[in-house]
C-alpha cells in the first residue's frame, strides 16, 4: 500500500514539475458520469451474453477433422490478407502443416500432439488465431509454403485440389459486402 | 460476511477461474474487481457511455475466452488494460471507417457533443481538456490517460502498450506540453 502511495506521489510530483497547470486540474472530479446502478448488474449481463454465445456455438468438435482446421484458418486469413492469392497460398501451408500434425514422422510425437492438440476446443483455436493474428506474417507463410510444397504428404482421400477450390469459392461467396469493400 | 471483491487477490481469482466448478464465480469476481477501472479507461478513449458499455462487454468476453492462456508473465491488471485498450482502439477505428466516430469530429462539434451528453458533467476546462486530448496522436493520448488519470507506473504502461519506458516518458512529456499549448491557444 505504501508502495502504491509512493508511486502516486511520484507521478504527481513529476506532473507538478512539468505542468503546474495540469497538476492543479487533476484535483477536479472526473466529468464522466455513469448511469445509476450500472455496475451492479454489469457482470450478470456479460455472463448472460457468454452463456448465450456458448449455447449458440457448437461445442467441442473433432479436432482431427481437417475441414474444420482449414475453415478456421481461412476465416481468419480472409480478414488478414484480404487477397485470394495469398489465401490460396496460405491454405497450402495450412494443409501441409495439418498433414504434418496428422502424419508426423515418429510415434512418440503423435502421442504428444494428441495430448496437446486434441484437448483444444474450436473456440480455443479460434481465440488463439484471433489473439496471435498480428504475429503471423505473409513472408513466413510463403517460406512455409515453399518448404512444405510437397502436397503428396496429404493422402488423396483426406483432401484434394478440388476440395481446396471448393473451399476457396465458398469462402469468397460467404464474404459479406463490408469484407469485399475492404478488399478494394 | 462476504469479503469485498477488491480485497480478493488476483492469484485467488485466477485459481478460481482455472477450476471448472468455480470458473464462473472467479470470472464474476474478476469483473467486479476491475469493471470500474476498465470502464473509465475505455470511456476516456471512446467518450460515450453506450459505446463504452459495448467495448467493456467485448473486452470481458475476450478476457473470458483467453484467460486460460494468461501465463502470468505480466500483472493481471496490465494484461486486462492491454485487452481493454486494444478493444477500444478497434472500436474507434471501426467507427472512423464508418464515419461515425465522435472523437474524430470537428473540435467544436466534439465540445458541443460533450456538453449535450447527459453523462458528461464537466466544466469548460474539462471540455477543453478532451478537445486537447483529441488533438493528440493516439499513442500519446493513451499514454497520457494511463499516466495522468490512472496513475500507472511507466513500467506497467510499458506492459500495456509493449513500448519502452524511455519512449513512454517522452510521449507523456510531449502530450503534457501539447495540452498546455492548447489551453494557451484557447486562453482558459
Amino acid at each position: 500500500m505504501d508502495k502504491q502511495r509512493d508511486r502516486k506521489q511520484e507521478i504527481r510530483d513529476e506532473l507538478k514539475e512539468i505542468s503546474p497547470f495540469l497538476y492543479k486540474m487533476k484535483e477536479k472530479d472526473s466529468p464522466f458520469k455513469v448511469p445509476d446502478h450500472y455496475f451492479n448488474n454489469f457482470s450478470n449481463q456479460v455472463l448472460e451474453q457468454l452463456k448465450q454465445e456458448t449455447a449458440e456455438s457448437p461445442q467441442k468438435k473433432d479436432i482431427w477433422n481437417l475441414n474444420f482446421i482449414v475453415q478456421a484458418f481461412q476465416d481468419q486469413l480472409a480478414l488478414l490478407f484480404q487477397s485470394r492469392l495469398v489465401i490460396g497460398l496460405a491454405s497450402v501451408v495450412i494443409l501441409a502443416v495439418a498433414a504434418w500434425i496428422l502424419y508426423p514422422s515418429g510415434p512418440d510425437q503423435t502421442a504428444v500432439d494428441n495430448l496437446s492438440f486434441a484437448s483444444l476446443s474450436v473456440e480455443e483455436i479460434q481465440n488463439y488465431i484471433d489473439d496471435n493474428l498480428e504475429t503471423f506474417d505473409e513472408e513466413t507463410f510463403k517460406e512455409l509454403a515453399h518448404e512444405n510444397s510437397n502436397i503428396s504428404l496429404l493422402p488423396a482421400e483426406v483432401v484434394g485440389a478440388e476440395e481446396i477450390d471448393q473451399y476457396l469459392d465458398q469462402m469468397i461467396e460467404e464474404m459479406d459486402a463490408e469484407d469485399l469493400e475492404e478488399l478494394f | 460476511m462476504r469479503p469485498s471483491f477488491v480485497e480478493i487477490s488476483d492469484e485467488k481469482i485466477l485459481s478460481l477461474i482455472q477450476r471448472k466448478q468455480s470458473a464462473e464465480k472467479g470470472f464474476r469476481l474478476l469483473m467486479e474487481k476491475y469493471q470500474e477501472r476498465l470502464y473509465h479507461h475505455i470511456r476516456k478513449m471512446v467518450l460515450d457511455h453506450d459505446d463504452t458499455n459495448d467495448v467493456l462487454q467485448n473486452c470481458f468476453i475476450k478476457v473470458f475466452k483467453s484467460i486460460q492462456r494468461f501465463e502470468g508473465k505480466s500483472k493481471l491488471y496490465t494484461w486486462l488494460y492491454r485487452i481493454a485498450t486494444n478493444e477500444a482502439i478497434t472500436f474507434i477505428n471501426k467507427k472512423k471507417r464508418k464515419g461515425t466516430d465522435s472523437i474524430n469530429e470537428a473540435e467544436g462539434l466534439l465540445a458541443n457533443t460533450l456538453k449535450a451528453d447527459q453523462y458528461f458533467d464537466g466544466d469548460e476546462i474539462q471540455v477543453q481538456l478532451q478537445v486537447a486530448l483529441k488533438r493528440l496522436p493516439e499513442k500519446q493520448r493513451i499514454v497520457f490517460n494511463l499516466r495522468y488519470f490512472e496513475e500507472m507506473s511507466y513500467k506497467d504502461i510499458s506492459q500495456v502498450l509493449n513500448t519502452s519506458v524511455g519512449g513512454l516518458k517522452a510521449s507523456y512529456h510531449h502530450a503534457v506540453k501539447k495540452i498546455e499549448n492548447h489551453f494557451r491557444e484557447v486562453q482558459i
